[in-house]
């Protein structure tokens, strides 16, 4: 389920975009996108909650596939099984994930839903359009401004609880 | 007892203004068919004697008086009279007794009455005895001969099975005993004067059936003493009495109370009474009801009659038998008419399973007959509120009924309300006596106006009086002095203005109505609650269901328009033309079915989404709905204009802001003329006080307006009344929010159009309270449930 064409290392640099969505034409409308603004991104994709926490974990058949640590995930609500609130509320709960960029990608124009997932610790809420092509200028700024602009959190895994001094320290050793 | 020490017998004057105070009972003499002594016991000593004790023993009463009894009696029949003397004591009933005397002159016998002076000490109790002789022209009867002509009587009174027959017996029998010209009953009525009901006369004689005599023709202590005793016997009215001697007795010092005795003589003002009416012998048989008199049978002879003990006591049982049978009959008769009255009543109960109260008014008004004869009423008005009220039979006219009503409303202790004279309460009732006299109302409600009236007309009544009761004591001016009249004077009042009057079974009958009325308003009331629930439940399920398929309908629409764009950006090269403008239009009809699926979300979302309500000046509210039209307002040379002021309103700001936004876009869209106007303002009703409360707003434009025959369809979501191209296209939805959002403010819209002239839309606001009332949005009451 990896959509790199080659290998992981060779991308080690460049930022990791996970995109949480069952439909494939979605996925495919992304990635068309993603390519046209020119992003360096590498977009992994998993089709349903637990495929991306498994994703996350390294585990089930990310045991032997490169899953690297995403700088952004795109999250679609209307997954089968558990839906993507019910993802973006595990992963902020997680400690290890709990920092990244989470930007839902939906169609739910319902108030209820949007006010949902900020609450829920979403950083942004984009609306799925009927045109496709009304896709490009929102991942274009979505690409400039959090793969761009924005300084995001390293993701270096840190104990709850733990004082900053001891983080300090952790990282001398 | 000795209050009335300075009362004389001699030289006394008595007439009817002072007769109801007048001392009968220690009148201090007794008739003359019998004799009376005061004994002391047990020593038997003799401490009054009546005078005319010379003709029945032979002794005058100096002779008796100091002296034992004892002397003239045997031992065993000491005894006895100790015996009945005790027996008296204990059951407070005078009782009787054969006694011989044995006298100078040979041995007497006796029947004797004897009953006991109150108590004055324990060692010694004083008896009155009363002595009478067997008459002459009748020989006393032997038992089994009493027994058998007396049982017959007994029987026939005992069979009657109506108070008229109970009575028409009564007279009949007590005549045939007793050998009285005239025999009749008499009966306590209302008011207190007395109604004859029953006769038996000689044929010569006129008949008293039918009339009425007045109140004071019974004074007050004679009632007492007719209650006390049940039969009063005159043997011979003008023969003059025996004084009973000494007027005090040496042992109480008082007069001697001749409240239990037969032999009591006559009060001069009754002798005066008789004698007037040519009555020489009287007789007397109370007939006694929970202790109260309930009336007499009375009999009157024009010669001097006499009665032997035994008659006597059959006369008095019979009293007592009629007595006992009395109250059964009466609530017999009751209970009959209250069985007809609620056979009509379970008619009319029928008629309250109506769904509602106007199929209850028609089935009441088909039912006129049961509704009225349920209280024997002759007309009927039922008020429902503010309505006019439906009017059955015999009624006031019209506009008298709304005082009526409030005055039955207003008795507020009360639910049901009667009179038998409404013009005492209201004078003007007196001009339609006629149609309606008297009134017997219920406040269906506690608290609204739903009122039942019956109406009885005036029952003019003639009330044929035995004498004129104007002339009774209590009317006569101070000084005047009545003295008992001279005849029956026939006299003929009548009564106007007055109605029957209402019977306690009529009115209980109109507090079940109104139970079961009330019980009715309940019962509605929780089944229009229950049918709102399940209205709204299912509302709900329609607009999550609404919800839910159109959020499921848009992801495959999507990605139908989506792979179409992709074949386009990806086969461009590869498809002509016609293929090209295909998708192109495959992706306009994804886009209009959007459209449409972008409507129906925001129409349930309308219906699911609670209101937030607040206090928004409806100013505001259309000027931020321009705000966000302000391009297409430009683009199409519209100008929109607020007439004079516009309330504040508590409501959903956001979705009033709506209403305005798609009304304007509607009279923009609908609209051909260059210069484009939309002018918006509220219009006064004329009317009550709801109006100011719930003002009328209005949205007008010079559009292309709608053809009136298409009234209905304006509304309904989806229905476009013109092309799918033409006016800018739209999902056919706006209005339909518009009056969704609208009917969840409790509110109505509806609209007046001109062809080629404008249309005008126009709304109400129910859940908005004006703010300058002072009541808080969240008390604001919820929508009435009414059974109409």
């Amino acid at each position: 389920m990896i959509s790199s064409k080659d290998s992981a290392k060779a991308f080690a640099s460049r930022p990791v975009i996970l995109h949480v969505e069952d439909s494939e034409m979605d996925h495919e409308a992304l990635k068309r996108a993603l390519h046209k603004v020119g992003t360096i991104a590498q977009l992994f994709w998993c089709k349903n909650v637990d495929d991306a926490f498994d994703y996350l974990h390294h585990s089930g058949p990310y045991d032997q596939l490169p899953a690297p640590r995403p700088s952004l995930i795109l999250l679609d609500l209307n997954l089968p099984g558990e839906n993507g609130t019910s993802f973006l509320q595990r992963l902020r709960k997680t400690p290890k994930f709990s920092s990244i960029v989470v930007v839902v990608l939906s169609s739910s124009s319902n108030p209820i839903d949007i006010e949902r997932c900020y609450d829920l610790g979403a950083n942004a809420y984009l609306l799925k359009t009927l045109d496709p092509r009304e896709l490009q200028p929102k991942i274009l700024s979505l690409a400039q401004f959090w793969l761009g602009h924005c300084v995001l959190p390293s993701g270096q895994p840190r104990e709850v609880g733990e004082s900053a001094h001891g983080a300090v320290q952790g990282t001398h050793a | 007892m000795s209050t009335f020490n300075s009362w004389k017998t001699a030289g006394q004057t008595v007439d009817l203004t002072n007769c109801d105070r007048e001392p009968i009972h220690l009148i201090g003499g007794v008739q003359p068919h019998g004799c009376l002594l005061v004994v002391q016991f047990p020593s038997g000593k003799i401490l009054q004697a009546s005078e005319n004790c010379v003709s029945f023993m032979d002794l005058p009463a100096s002779a008796l008086l100091g002296r034992s009894i004892s002397g003239w009696i045997n031992p065993r029949d000491t005894q006895r009279l100790g015996d009945q003397l005790q027996a008296s004591i204990d059951s407070k009933e005078v009782k009787p007794l054969k006694l011989s005397l044995q006298l100078s002159g040979g041995v007497r016998d006796y029947t004797v009455s004897i009953h006991p002076l109150p108590e004055v000490s324990i060692e010694a109790s004083i008896a009155v005895l009363e002595f009478e002789t067997s008459l002459q022209s009748e020989p006393l009867l032997s038992f089994v001969e009493f027994y058998d002509q007396f049982t017959s009587s007994i029987f026939r009174i005992q069979q009657a099975a109506s108070l008229h027959d109970l009575c028409e017996s009564a007279v009949e029998e007590v005549r045939s005993i007793t050998g009285f010209d005239r025999v009749w009953i008499h009966r306590v009525v209302e008011g207190g004067h007395l109604k004859v009901i029953a006769e038996r006369k000689r044929d010569d004689q006129d008949a008293f059936l039918g009339l009425h005599f007045p109140e004071s023709d019974i004074p007050k202590q004679a009632r007492r003493l007719f209650a006390l005793n049940r039969l009063r016997l005159i043997t011979e009215v003008k023969a003059p009495s025996s004084p009973i001697v000494p007027e005090f007795n040496p042992v109480t010092g008082d007069r001697l109370d001749l409240s239990k005795c037969f032999l009591r003589a006559v009060s001069p003002v009754h002798v005066e009474y008789l004698s007037n009416i040519q009555v020489e012998a009287s007789m007397s048989i109370s007939l006694v009801k929970d202790g109260e008199l309930w009336g007499l049978i009375s009999c009157h002879h024009d010669s001097p009659h006499e009665l032997d003990y035994q008659k006597r006591a059959a006369c008095e049982f019979i009293g007592r038998i009629i007595s006992l049978q009395i109250p059964g009959l009466e609530t017999k008769i009751k209970t009959e008419a209250e069985l007809r009255l609620r056979v009509h009543l379970l008619d009319v109960l029928k008629l309250l399973s109506a769904p509602d109260v106007r199929t209850l008014l028609q089935g009441i008004k088909s039912q006129e007959e049961d509704f009225l004869a349920m209280v024997e009423a002759e007309g009927a008005a039922f008020c429902l509120r503010n309505e006019p009220p439906l009017l059955l039979g015999k009624t006031p006219p019209r506009e008298a009924i709304s005082e009526l009503v409030n005055h039955v409303m207003n008795q507020s202790e009360q639910p049901v309300y009667a009179t038998d004279e409404i013009a005492r309460i209201f004078p003007h009732a007196a001009d339609w006596a006629s149609q309606a006299s008297g009134m017997l109302g219920v406040s269906l409600t506690p608290d609204e106006k739903y009122v039942v009236i019956w109406f009885r007309s005036e029952q003019m009544q003639t009330i044929p009086w035995g004498a004129d009761p104007r002339k009774s004591a209590k009317n006569l001016a101070s000084g005047e002095k009545l003295t008992p009249r001279k005849s029956f004077e026939l006299w003929d009042e009548i009564v106007r203005g007055k109605s029957t009057p209402w019977k306690a079974s009529e009115k209980q009958i109109a507090l079940e109505f109104r139970q079961a009325f009330m019980m009715l308003i309940a019962d509605r009331a929780k089944e229009m609650f229950r049918l709102n629930q399940e209205l709204e439940r299912s509302n709900q399920e329609l607009d999550s269901f609404a919800y839910v398929a159109s959020h499921d309908l848009k992801e495959p629409l999507r990605g139908i328009h989506t792979y179409a764009t992709f074949l386009i950006e990806d086969y461009a090269d590869k498809l002509d033309e016609d293929g090209k403008h295909k998708l192109s239009r495959l992706m306009t009809m994804t886009g209009r079915m959007n459209a449409l699926i972008e409507s129906l979300l925001r129409l349930s979302r309308v219906g699911r989404i609670d209101l937030e309500l607040q206090p928004t000046p409806l100013r505001e509210a259309v000027e931020e709905a321009c705000d966000s039209l302000r391009t297409c307002l430009t683009d199409t040379h519209a100008n929109v204009t607020i007439l004079g002021e516009l309330p504040t309103l508590v409501c959903d700001r956001i979705q009033i802001t709506e209403v305005f936004h798609n009304l304007i876009v509607n009279a923009t869209k609908y609209n051909e003329i260059e210069k484009k106007t939309i002018e918006i303002g509220t219009v006064q009703q004329g009317g009550g006080p709801e109006s100011a409360e719930c003002p009328v707003f209005f949205v007008r434009d010079n559009g292309i307006g709608i053809d009136l025959k298409h009234r209905d369809l304006v509304f309904q979501i989806f229905k476009r009344l013109h092309a799918q191209d033409k006016y800018g296209g739209g999902s056919g939805a706006g209005l339909t929010i518009v009056r969704k959002i609208i009917e969840r403010h409790g509110g109505k819209i509806w609209f007046d159009s001109s062809l080629g002239h404008g249309t005008t839309f126009y709304f109400t606001l129910r859940s908005g309270h004006l703010t300058n009332h002072p009541s808080n949005p969240a008390d604001a009451p919820p929508p009435l449930t009414r059974i109409s």
